[in-house]
């Protein structure tokens, strides 16, 4: 059985991820064609009529808001500890990717809120931990731009992630820990789920979806890092083979003159 | 479907339009950049496939 850091080779991971990702992108189909159709089938709330169906798209972007950012974390733990270059192409794949998914968290969130709060934005504590989030996550993919080599950016970027990873929680228990407009958690309790099963079922399948969605893109983010990476090495080497003789000639070429 | 409903179904339609606008320029930019790396590295690995060839050794 091959071990965990052979499936981490890039090489291996460029072959097996090859073989998954039309799978990977055959299910994410499948999910969101299903999803879809329930989530606009299934009945309105009763309060607040069709705009329930927003939640399809919000809750499953906010969690994997967080997930991704746990994935970026864990990269990061990998990158600094054991200087796995796949976790560097994982953490650095993973950042546009968690803010985008950030961002349509918070402007679902808005659409949302609008019609049922009265107001696109309320400066509570669960909007403003998941702003945070969304300026951590434009920040990291400044550190990955601003520094030119790589190895350094990696290491950069790896504090940033592990110092940023503080917001998670605070995301996550914002409502608990604060008198918020934002409802309180309501799918996974302790007392077990408070929504109707008519409407937690579109939710769950969406949110699948959407993980299977970012399943697929990180893989395919990570390859595109690492073909980015064998770019920059292949034009290295062919920089330093080429320009010798070059050199050679002009000198030569100088010195008869 | 009540006026209620009527009067918010912008606000749905809205949300999925952006979600699949974001969504679709996601995936456009890694498939893009996908093709972009695979274009820039096509000379340097036939380059290197040619010098194994000579080489004897086995692509």
């Amino acid at each position: 059985m091959p071990s965990l850091t052979s499936l981490a080779n890039p090489s291996r991971f460029m072959a097996l991820s090859a073989r998954a990702l039309p799978w990977i992108a055959a299910v994410t189909a499948l999910l969101f064609a299903l999803g879809l159709w329930v989530a606009f089938t299934a009945p309105e709330d009763y309060q607040q009529g069709e705009t329930v169906r927003i939640m399809y798209l919000h809750v499953p972007s906010a969690w994997l808001s967080l997930l991704i950012y746990t994935v970026m974390s864990v990269s990061a733990i990998g990158a600094l500890v054991w200087r796995h270059p796949l976790a560097e192409v994982s953490m650095k794949a993973a950042a546009p990717i968690g803010c985008v998914f950030t961002f349509l968290c918070l402007v679902t969130g808005a659409l949302w809120g609008k019609p049922m709060w009265g107001a696109w934005w309320v400066w509570d504590a669960r909007l403003t931990s998941v702003l945070v989030l969304l300026l951590i996550y434009l920040g990291i993919l400044a550190i990955w731009n601003a520094i030119e080599d790589q190895a350094h950016a990696a290491r950069m970027a790896a504090l940033a992630t592990l110092v940023g990873f503080v917001n998670i929680p605070i995301v996550k228990f914002s409502v608990e820990w604060w008198n918020t407009l934002h409802q309180g958690a309501s799918v996974f309790t302790l007392e077990g789920s408070k929504i109707a099963p008519e409407i937690l079922l579109p939710l769950l399948m969406m949110a699948c979806a959407f993980t299977c969605l970012y399943v697929a893109l990180h893989l395919a983010a990570m390859r595109n890092e690492i073909l980015r990476r064998r770019l920059r090495r292949l034009a290295i080497l062919a920089a330093s083979e080429t320009p010798a003789p070059a050199r050679v000639s002009s000198l030569e070429g100088g010195a008869r003159a | 479907m009540s006026v209620f409903a009527l009067a918010h179904i912008g606000f749905v339609i809205g949300a999925y339009a952006i979600a699949l606008v974001a969504i679709a320029l996601l995936i456009a930019w890694i498939v893009l950049d996908q093709r972009a790396l695979r274009r820039a590295l096509a000379p340097y690995e036939s380059r290197s496939r040619g010098l194994r060839d000579l080489d004897g050794v086995e692509p």
